[in-house]
């Protein structure tokens, strides 16, 4: 899921981090002191969510849990997913300090989007719980894997390509994403529901 | 309800479990090149960081000065590709940039300058005066040139043979996987930058807030 260095144009680049820069921002100015720690937590869990590999054909594929930190943070999401992944890219190098921008906002735009659109099904029933848990899950990675193929449309490398195959090689992980998304997000409404709280309340 | 849940957690666990105790052997998402050169032919590895080699990747050889594509291929099931070196970089002395690319936006690339793959300021003639002494049959000096290329050869196929495992070593350091290190580093800093928003937001311009 993450972009390599030398493969995007430079105005694939400099858009994503623009793009980023500004989500960040929101996503900063929306943080108040109470989540400071759950957003470090969050981020620190996408962090190492990384590291989580699926053998899907020839290669494989690693666990994002955006949709998680978009339910759960909302906004807030954008700077935990940029500040883990420059993490990422100085530890692992997985992506690279260039590309930051563009994978930020491949990951945590559709983070904070679908956090946005499902965290109000959060305070509802069990069953809408755990469909917005779910879709979280499924849709930020499916987003994501189209931005990444946008990006790379954008940069001359083929979108129509490059979307099938990141949509069909993503696919179980989309699956496995939303099913841990809906059990972690369950599991958080029996435990600390108050946390699932945090995103509706305003 | 109740047995339900208990259900999903198990299944969870058992997802969660398998994760973590078969992880695949390959990290996807950084590709790892390695290239060597050996007589006339460069070969290059390439994989995904741990052992999974990259089938069928795409391996672009550019001329480092210009850019200038100079061949390209695709790498076999071992994530293997082998090219002779061009002409025109041989003859222009130039470096040889590899770019190998998996698709999906990951790519990587490796450098051999032309120091590798050129003779060292070619310097056969040693190496023909000592022959005939290391020789006590010395033959005339035309089948001497003939022996000496042959010997040249020969070294060559022992000394690829010999270097083989270094080499291969050699590719291993260079594929990196993260450490525990890592992972813990990184989460502390993590930590560290809550600790660091935490404070600023607490700060108070009339003072402390609290004793």
């Amino acid at each position: 899921m993450h972009i390599s260095e030398g493969v995007l144009t430079a105005p694939v680049l400099i858009g994503g981090a623009v793009l980023t820069a500004a989500g960040t921002t929101v996503g900063l100015k929306k943080l108040d002191y109470d989540r400071i720690m759950t957003v470090s937590m969050l981020s620190a869990t996408f962090f190492v969510a990384s590291l989580i590999h699926v053998p899907v054909g020839p290669g494989s594929v690693h666990l994002l849990l955006g949709g998680l930190l978009g339910l759960l943070l909302g906004w807030g999401a954008f700077p935990a997913i940029v500040v883990a992944l420059l993490l990422q890219a100085i530890f692992f190098q997985y992506g690279g300090i260039v590309v930051l921008g563009i994978n930020g906002l491949n990951i945590g735009g559709p983070a904070v989007l679908c956090g946005l659109f499902l965290s109000p099904l959060l305070g509802g029933s069990k069953k809408q719980l755990m469909t917005a848990g779910f879709l979280a899950g499924f849709c930020s990675m499916f987003l994501s894997a189209l931005l990444m193929a946008g990006a790379l449309f954008l940069s001359d490398q083929g979108f129509l390509h490059a979307a099938v195959i990141l949509l069909s090689s993503h696919l179980p992980i989309m699956l496995i994403e939303g099913l841990i998304t809906m059990f972690v997000v369950s599991f958080l409404a029996r435990v600390q529901p108050e946390i699932l709280s945090l995103t509706t309340r305003k | 309800m109740f047995t339900h849940s208990c259900l999903h957690n198990k299944q969870l666990f058992l997802l969660l479990a398998y994760l973590f105790l078969f992880p695949s052997e390959s990290l996807a998402h950084k590709i790892r090149v390695f290239a060597w050169v050996s007589g006339n032919m460069v070969t290059v590895e390439s994989g995904f960081a741990g052992k999974r080699p990259l089938i069928n990747g795409k391996v672009t050889v550019k001329d480092n000065k210009n850019g200038t594509i100079l061949l390209q291929g695709n790498s076999d099931e071992k994530g293997v590709f082998t090219f002779p070196i061009p002409d025109k970089a041989r003859a222009e002395a130039r470096d040889l940039l590899i770019v190998v690319s998996g698709g999906e936006g990951h790519q990587n690339q490796w450098l051999i300058p032309s120091t590798e793959y050129l003779p060292q300021g070619e310097v056969p003639s040693p190496a023909l005066d000592k022959k005939p002494c290391l020789s006590p049959t010395a033959s005339p000096s035309s089948s001497a040139e003939v022996d000496n290329a042959e010997l040249k050869q020969l070294i060559e196929e022992v000394l690829e043979e010999q270097l083989a495992p270094i080499r291969r070593s050699l590719a291993k350091a260079e594929n990196k996987k993260p450490t525990i290190h890592d992972i813990l580093g990184g989460i502390g800093y993590l930590l560290g930058l809550a600790g660091l928003a935490a404070w600023l937001k607490n700060r108070r311009p009339g003072g402390q807030q609290k004793q």
